[in-house]
């Protein structure tokens, strides 16, 4: 019901303005620059445009002589191809500098290794990146399709099986990171790892009454973020991933090796199946790897 | 939290006439129909995971308005469907934005598995056990959850350089999601599938107000977010304990609140920036302290706790420091330091009873110290050289095995821009950890099982020496032609292991290429290459004997060291095309191939008695390949109509070790058989889909 009011009033609310219709002024330096002009007219800086081109000279530097004498004189254009990234930057930044996203560019990973803001931001050309992807039922750009151009690791993890839904169009980037600027190792949104992956997975932020220490400091000792060949995002398979660490006593010593699954690897039946290798492994019984707070041993080891 | 959505878009419904005088609108509305042929597959769970494939109606709207004071954007997509995503954002520039969303992901699981239980996923699933025989079980449609986020935020700008926003969203997750459990205490004892009711509720809430000028940025935020779980423990009859009815506890009701503030003080002296962040936060989750549990025999055992409730807390404290400068010509400057403080104030709980003594929580604190420094010369305008150095010093509590850690950090960097066709780039990392291991007396003999402590060490403290090159390239040798290379050699050796994991490496190597000349042909391509390995080295054997839990003893036909080499190998190459075949015509396509390839050798401590039956290495582990082809026509009928069709084709492949021969059930004596459900037994599919779309422009 509350999808559907939602969606009703995500409607009509446009619906509602399109009675009063008016031309928005047209800067001169449409007359030229017609596709230009074209493809910033339903952005922000179309609509505060007006016919001297205001708009245009507050990027594309002061165009009074280009205007007298179109062929002979450019404007300085501080945004050419080729500038440094910095003084685009600083172009963007005279209007931009108050953005709150914007708080700590400086300190950020991106300003301190020439990413410019032309180098994510398209102002003339909204589709600048091909998605190559399986289908999916998202009509709107994805995210990841740009970061990818540089993060190229991050592109290729999203592709793998175990992913989250990022070429779904479902969790974007800057879910999680701030392209605009952090503090924080690799720029993530919250102070820690585990912070940032709560803010979602609230459901294992506990405390447990019985934790397990590496998740509780750190959700990356056993996961990788943006995809993996292994289920969960996992970084190693299971049972290797738990037995790095879980060498002690007891089952965890034990090899599981392909002579334990249901089938010998000949293809005949094995009457000997281990459930510590088979589907899950180790997961199989200590289901409740994040926490537990079931009482006594069945908390204790992780099992209820 | 439908009546402050309800009461935003009201406000906003009234607002928008007064403001729509000096409005342009534009946008698209499409309708469609879609088309899957999955029939082939068992399970399209895989298929489906987080895209609604299911034939039927397809639907879209973009709204676009914009005056010289007023804007608004309007989309919807996948109307009715499981992936539905709405949003609807405006405002009045410089005086207030706002934004309501809606977002629904459905995540699947496993379809058309089978369970011997009856109310699968709900609060109670019954079976009387031993059940065997599969046909007698009961199928399972789906196991599935559906996730939806709602919300919005208010900005008031008008009071600039001041601010004030408010952001609220509530999450809904609603279904099943597969799970398992032991039976008994012992993996001996078998174990089973369980489908895990899945009703939780977040609901966020932010506020913060902020000071923005050029030079100054300030802000103060609260946040609160409460997670409620419908399901904090379910039951589930337990073959091996007489049929009785067990307890499996699920993440239980909590309440974060968190308070942060910022500032950043911009053009200082040295054309430096100040960046000062703090937040503290608090955690709390409370729950009953369980006095009992279904034991041997299925009788009902006391556990003995200590009090009746757990009081769950824990606080963190963090404050960050960033000074950024450029104190002489080409020199680029950052200093930092960083703190994180975790402080688990939670109950400290002891079980003790006769069926199992003295179990007790460990509440696990850390505190962290961090400070840094960067510097970036820029040579002349093409090269650049980098530095940097990172130090962690972090001391914990609650772990029994390491306390304190030091990790040091160097890099240096050197990038090369000479030619404005190229950029060149080469880091060197290097990571020492140091760790202070606390298991390295243990053990009165290498005959007391405690002794095999002094060699166990876990690969996320223990000390390891990390190594790390990564290569860019950027090559555009004719204009809109962009190549790209990334390559990566890793490895980290954990110097002080002898058992565990022991050294890792990984190398990887993308290469794309991208061609966009504006109103012609278009194409991205990409072919990638991964190679993982992990080292790691175990010790099997029992007993008192001297030497059992010596790793360096000579071995044994019953003691004796074995050693794991897991291997993933990763391709992929791809590429994506836009073609516009004709004025009217656009064609735009893309293919991608991925294919992973894992395995495991596995080998015994050389000197190993013949006698004993050597592990036989995992050729399938996590095999898989997913071939995936999408193309997709739009045709422009006029200005206003266009009609899209596309047709997509997707396969996956998966085999493994752990799945091979799947069986539903694990016969064992004593009651202690497995009961299985299918997920993951036949992840496999295939599938067809076409989809046609008319597109109406305004």
């Amino acid at each position: 019901m509350r999808i559907k009011l939602l969606l009703a009033a995500a409607i009509a609310l446009p619906l509602m303005a399109l009675p009063a219709l008016a031309q928005p002024a047209i800067p001169v330096c449409a007359t030229c620059h017609e596709s230009a002009q074209a493809s910033i007219a339903f952005t922000h800086h179309g609509a505060k445009n007006d016919a001297d081109g205001s708009m245009c000279q507050a990027c594309h530097g002061d165009a009074s002589a280009h205007l007298k004498d179109p062929a002979g004189t450019k404007p300085a254009n501080p945004m050419k191809q080729g500038a440094p990234a910095a003084e685009k930057d600083a172009v963007c930044m005279t209007c931009h500098a108050g953005n709150r996203h914007l708080s700590f560019w400086e300190s950020g990973k991106h300003a301190r290794n020439d990413v410019s803001c032309t180098s994510c931001h398209s102002i003339h050309d909204a589709s600048k990146n091909l998605s190559v992807a399986a289908l999916t039922t998202s009509a709107r750009p994805i995210e990841a399709d740009t970061c990818g151009t540089c993060h190229k690791q991050v592109r290729n993890a999203t592709n793998k099986q175990s992913h989250h839904p990022i070429i779904e169009g479902k969790v974007k980037c800057s879910d999680c990171h701030n392209p605009h600027g952090a503090a924080s190792p690799a720029m993530v949104k919250h102070e820690t790892v585990n912070q940032q992956c709560f803010s979602c997975h609230a459901d294992k932020r506990g405390p447990f009454i019985f934790g397990h220490p590496p998740v509780e400091e750190n959700c990356l000792s056993c996961h990788t973020p943006h995809g993996s060949a292994h289920g969960k995002l996992l970084n190693e398979k299971v049972p290797n991933l738990c037995q790095d660490c879980h060498v002690t006593g007891r089952h965890p010593t034990a090899f599981y090796g392909a002579g334990q699954g249901w089938n010998r690897p000949d293809g005949t039946p094995n009457p000997g199946v281990s459930s510590r290798f088979v589907a899950r492994g180790c997961l199989n019984c200590h289901n409740s790897i994040h926490g537990s707070n079931a009482p006594s041993n069945r908390g204790k080891y992780l099992i209820r | 939290m439908s009546k402050k959505l309800l009461a935003l878009l009201i406000a906003n419904l009234l607002a928008v006439p007064a403001f729509a005088q000096d409005t342009t609108v534009g946008g698209s509305v499409s309708v469609g129909g879609m088309r899957v042929d999955d029939d082939d597959a068992v399970d399209a769970s895989k298929l489906n995971e987080y895209r609604d494939l299911d034939s039927g109606l397809i639907t879209q709207f973009d709204l676009r308005g914009r005056g010289a004071r007023n804007w608004f954007d309007a989309f919807g997509e996948n109307l009715g469907r499981d992936d539905v995503y709405a949003t609807v954002r405006g405002g009045t520039y410089d005086v207030f934005k706002y934004r309501l969303f809606t977002d629904s992901l459905k995540h699947n699981f496993l379809f058309n598995g089978r369970t011997p239980y009856s109310g699968a996923g709900s609060a109670l699933q019954t079976a009387t056990f031993p059940r065997l025989d599969i046909a007698t079980w009961n199928g399972i449609g789906e196991v599935a959850y559906k996730r939806r986020d709602s919300g919005g935020f208010f900005e008031v700008q008008v009071l600039n350089p001041w601010y004030f926003r408010a952001d609220a969203n509530q999450v809904t997750t609603s279904g099943s999601k597969y799970g398992s459990s032991s039976q008994g205490l012992s993996p001996g004892n078998g174990f089973v599938d369980l489908i895990f009711p899945v009703d939780y509720t977040t609901r966020n809430t932010v506020l913060e107000v902020g000071y923005n000028s050029k030079t100054l940025h300030g802000a103060l935020s609260w946040m609160m977010s409460k997670f409620e779980n419908d399901n904090e423990s379910f039951n589930w009859t337990n073959g091996f304990f007489d049929n009785g009815l067990d307890t499996t506890y699920q993440g239980a009701d909590n309440k974060y609140t968190r308070l942060a503030g910022n500032l950043t003080f911009r053009g200082l002296p040295v054309r430096s920036t100040l960046a000062l962040r703090f937040t503290r936060d608090e955690l709390e989750s409370n729950v009953p302290l369980v006095g009992s549990v279904l034991h041997t025999g299925g009788v009902i055992a006391p556990t003995g706790p200590n009090g009746t409730t757990f009081n769950g807390q824990v606080e963190n404290t963090t404050f960050t420091a960033t000074w950024s400068a450029a104190p002489v010509r080409n020199l680029d400057l950052r200093v930092y330091g960083n703190s994180y403080e975790r402080e688990d104030k939670s109950t400290h709980v002891v079980f003790d009873s006769a069926i199992a003594a003295n179990y007790t929580n460990e509440p696990f604190s850390y505190d962290k110290k961090n400070f840094g420094v960067e510097t970036a010369f820029r040579i002349n305008r093409g090269n650049r050289l980098g530095a940097g150095y990172d130090h962690l010093e972090t001391e914990r509590e609650g772990r029994h095995d390491y306390n304190d850690t030091t990790d040091k950090r160097f890099f240096v960097e050197y990038k090369n821009t000479m030619l404005d066709t190229l950029a060149a780039r080469v880091k060197y990392t290097r990571l020492e950890r140091d760790s202070n291991f606390l298991l390295g007396a243990d053990g009165t003999g290498s005959g007391d099982p405690a002794f095999l402590n002094r060699f166990i060490s876990a690969f996320d403290l223990s000390a390891v020496d990390q190594d790390q090159v990564k290569v860019t390239l950027d090559y555009s040798p004719i204009p809109n032609l962009d190549l790209g290379l990334e390559a990566t050699a890793k490895r980290n050796k954990f110097k002080d292991n002898i058992l565990g994991r022991l050294q890792d490496e990984r190398e990887e190597i993308y290469v794309s290429a991208s061609y966009g000349a504006p109103g012609s042909v278009r194409f991205t391509v990409f072919a990638d290459s991964e190679r993982v390995t992990y080292d790691s080295r175990h010790r099997i054997g029992t007993g008192t004997a001297v030497g059992t839990y010596d790793p360096f003893a000579p071995p044994t036909a019953t003691v004796y060291n074995w050693e794991g080499k897991v291997k993933d190998r990763n391709t992929a190459y791809g590429i994506a095309v836009d073609v516009p075949a004709m004025e009217r015509l656009v064609i735009k396509a893309a293919a991608i191939h991925y294919k992973g390839d894992g395995s495991v050798d596995l080998s015994l401590q050389e000197g190993v008695p013949a006698s004993v039956v050597r592990p036989l290495s995992i050729a399938l582990f996590d095999d898989y390949e997913r071939t995936s082809l999408s193309v997709k026509a739009i045709f422009a009928l006029n200005k206003s109509w266009s009609i899209t069709g596309g047709y997509a084709y997707e396969k996956f492949d998966y085999q493994d070790e752990q799945y091979a021969g799947y069986r539903y059930t694990i016969p064992a004596a004593n009651r202690a058989d497995s009961y299985l459900n299918g997920y993951y037994a036949n992840p496999q599919y295939k599938a067809n889909i076409i989809y046609a779309m008319a597109t109406y422009r305004f």
